[in-house]
């Protein structure tokens, strides 16, 4: 699961929206990261992940089992049944919302129900603070690319400033928007269409490095 | 007498067989109520255990649930003092912990600053509850715990203390839950899984044990399996069950032995009376039967008499109803008949006294005695008018084919006597309807002439009824003077009894008679 994330290098370069100016609420990290940072190439999460994993939000390694544990379980039970798609994986769970659920038709405002919904997410992620957020946007294939590569960081970046808004800090949040490069469906037909409007949070595990030096939490 | 021994061998086995079957049965019946009653015990053991284990994961969760709940300052005095309260209320529960993602932040029971995190959760539930079995991973102080986690709240359960040991006697007990097992009793013992068992009872001989497996899938699967060995339960009931084999043993052999003497008394008196017969030991003796009036001997009645090598005498009262019950009736009266045309024969020829013989019920059923009686006088020569036939009334009851032979023997020659007269079905009817030529009174009659009592009244209408028809009247079980009186006064005309002889042997009863000869 975790590489839907990390394997999109090709990607067309999407001119950086200006990021809003919203206050940071608290930097912990020794780097502060006062702004949503976009992800220009894969390396970068890489980076941020090893940055974390010296801060002292990370996991013991010998607690990853069941920090996964109980995180799946609390993601599960406060998502369930509300269109949110949580697929666990051995250190991530992406969480998948569907567009029609998040978003106006072409637009990147939140309706009420996505605020509520990310808001239950934000609680979450307030108490597992040893994980990192990366926040994708996907479209369909109708329409200009260019405008649905805008669009889909547009929504990342909703959906991200929201959950800073709720108390999540900036350096645990990523965003990347991908138009309609990385379909999950047929684009063919309006399910599968629908299917791929979509903004996916891979919400990956910071693992504390050890004196050995090594981090535990990337997959291969 | 081979053959009796096989008879009394055969008899007593199945003598024994009858007792013993019962016996077996008993016990039988009481082994099954003591398997049942002790199957019907593990089954509620068994059942008594996943109850008591679902009702304690059932509260564990319901506690969690009230705990995430409560709005505490988390780690509050207050806080602590409830997970506290929680702890010490519940003899299963070892500590309740107050989490934060991965991190135990505070709780009750386990020392400040220990987790247990163990690397894989054995169940998420869609609930959000999270719970680990018991593994190394859970382990704390050396008990390894059952772990459920649900929101910030976590609770270890001892698994030991959901079998309570001494519901359980000499039982084993496993606990499965979900599949996962849980705990056992004793610690560490094997058990087979249960999806290897069938539910309910399994009898397991190569193993001696009764195996019982109980599921219950309310809430969730739980599974308990126990085992109680045969051993320990004989060992239970091996007193009362020896006890009654005991008690069964000694009333078989009483049995036995009372089987065995009756027996041998009956076959041995039976096998005596045959060889008696067949080496001239039953021979007849011979009550004289006498004219009242003159006291001339007119005849005399033949009896069996049975007397043993050492010169005791068989009682005919035994002997009669023995031969007739072992079907030596015929053969009797035949034995009896010989030595009569004996004694007949030795008699000289101008003699007329009329000897009367006993048929059994047997002679007269039986088509042969008539040429065997027929082919005896012939031999002897002597006359069947010499020798009356003594019938009891019984016998000419209600049976054409014996009232037939008996008109036939009449029609021979042979006089006809009523023996015992009045004490069996006296009918009138039959005295029309046979031909007869004597009626005996029978002593009972006789003995009660002088005590006046109610069968003294009947024997006036017998004699008068006796006379109308024309019949020769014998009067029985004479005794005294007054009683000869009575009688000739009223009309009857011979008598027997002990007044004038007891029953004598051949050369005595000529010498009486030749006395009474005028």
């Amino acid at each position: 699961m975790a590489m839907a994330v990390t394997l999109l290098a090709g990607c067309a370069g999407a001119p950086p929206s200006a990021p809003p100016p919203l206050e940071p609420e608290q930097p912990r990290s020794d780097p502060p990261v006062s702004t949503l940072t976009v992800i220009r190439a894969p390396e970068d999460i890489d980076t941020r992940t090893h940055a974390l994993a010296e801060g002292d939000q990370a996991i013991d390694p010998q607690a990853v089992g069941y920090f996964m544990d109980v995180f799946r379980a609390r993601v599960q039970r406060d998502l369930a049944d509300t269109g949110i798609d949580v697929d666990p994986g051995e250190t991530s769970v992406l969480v998948t919302f569907p567009s029609q659920i998040g978003f106006e038709f072409g637009s990147a405002e939140l309706t009420a129900e996505a605020a509520r919904l990310i808001e239950r997410l934000a609680a979450i992620l307030r108490e597992y603070k040893a994980t990192l957020i990366v926040i994708s946007g996907h479209t369909d294939n109708v329409g200009d690319s260019n405008f649905n590569l805008d669009l889909s960081e547009a929504r990342a970046r909703s959906v991200a400033e929201y959950l800073a808004q709720s108390g999540i800090a900036y350096q645990r949040l990523m965003i990347k928007g991908f138009g309609s490069a990385q379909p999950v469906a047929d684009n063919s037909t309006e399910a599968g269409r629908a299917s791929n409007r979509r903004v996916e949070l891979m919400l990956r595990l910071i693992v504390r490095r050890t004196a050995s030096g090594l981090a535990a939490s990337e997959t291969a | 007498m081979k053959s009796v021994r096989k008879t009394l061998l055969v008899a007593c086995s199945v003598g024994a067989i009858g007792v013993v079957m019962p016996i077996a049965l008993v016990l039988w019946v009481i082994w099954q109520q003591t398997v049942i009653v002790e199957e019907q015990r593990l089954v509620e053991l068994s059942q008594d255990l996943a109850a008591q284990t679902e009702a304690a994961i059932v509260d564990a969760r319901s506690l969690l649930e009230r705990l995430n709940k409560q709005e505490f300052e988390p780690c509050s005095q207050e806080h602590l003092l409830t997970l506290q309260n929680e702890a010490l209320s519940r003899l299963h529960l070892r500590a309740i912990g107050y989490w934060e993602a991965a991190d135990r932040l505070c709780g009750a029971g386990l020392v400040q600053g220990q987790r247990l995190t163990p690397q894989r959760a054995s169940r998420i539930y869609d609930s959000g509850v999270v719970a680990w079995w018991p593994s190394p991973d859970t382990t704390a102080g050396d008990v390894a715990l059952f772990l459920m986690r649900f929101g910030n709240h976590d609770v270890a359960i001892d698994p030991r203390l959901l079998i309570t040991p001494g519901q359980l006697r000499d039982k084993r007990v496993a606990l499965w839950v979900e599949g996962l097992k849980m705990s056992t009793y004793p610690e560490g013992a094997e058990f087979p899984e249960p999806a290897s068992l069938p539910e309910g009872l399994l009898v397991d001989r190569e193993r001696n044990q009764i195996i019982s497996r109980i599921s219950l899938g309310s809430v969730f699967p739980i599974e308990v399996v126990a085992i109680q060995s045969f051993e320990d339960f004989w060992d239970r009931y091996r007193l009362p069950l020896t006890t009654i084999a005991g008690i069964g043993l000694v009333l078989m052999l009483l049995w036995l032995i009372l089987v065995w003497r009756y027996l041998n008394r009956q076959l041995s008196l039976e096998a005596a009376l045959r060889s008696a017969m067949e080496s001239g030991r039953v021979h007849a003796v011979f009550q004289p039967i006498v004219d009242l009036r003159s006291g001339r001997c007119t005849g005399a009645e033949v009896l069996g008499r049975w007397t043993e090598k050492n010169g005791d005498a068989i009682s005919p009262e035994i002997f009669v109803p023995l031969a007739e019950k072992a079907g030596l009736g015929t053969k009797l009266t035949l034995t009896i008949l010989e030595d009569l045309l004996r004694h007949l024969a030795s008699c000289p020829d101008d003699d007329q006294q009329v000897y009367h013989l006993n048929l059994t019920e047997q002679d007269l059923a039986l088509p042969e005695f008539s040429r065997r009686l027929r082919e005896s006088l012939d031999r002897y020569n002597i006359a069947p008018e010499r020798v009356a036939l003594e019938i009891t009334e019984r016998a000419l009851l209600d049976c054409d084919r014996i009232r037939q032979r008996v008109a036939e023997l009449r029609q021979r020659g042979h006089g006809i006597a009523i023996d015992d007269f009045g004490t069996g079905f006296s009918s009138l009817s039959y005295l029309q309807k046979f031909q007869l030529d004597t009626l005996k009174i029978d002593k009972t009659f006789v003995d009660s002439l002088e005590t006046e009592s109610v069968t003294s009244s009947v024997i006036r209408p017998i004699i008068e009824m006796g006379l109308a028809l024309n019949l020769e009247i014998i009067a029985e079980g004479i005794e005294s003077i007054d009683q000869i009186k009575w009688l000739t006064d009223h009309g009857v005309k011979y008598g027997q009894g002990y007044w004038y002889s007891a029953p004598l042997n051949s050369a005595g009863f000529k010498a009486w008679c030749s006395e009474k000869k005028p």
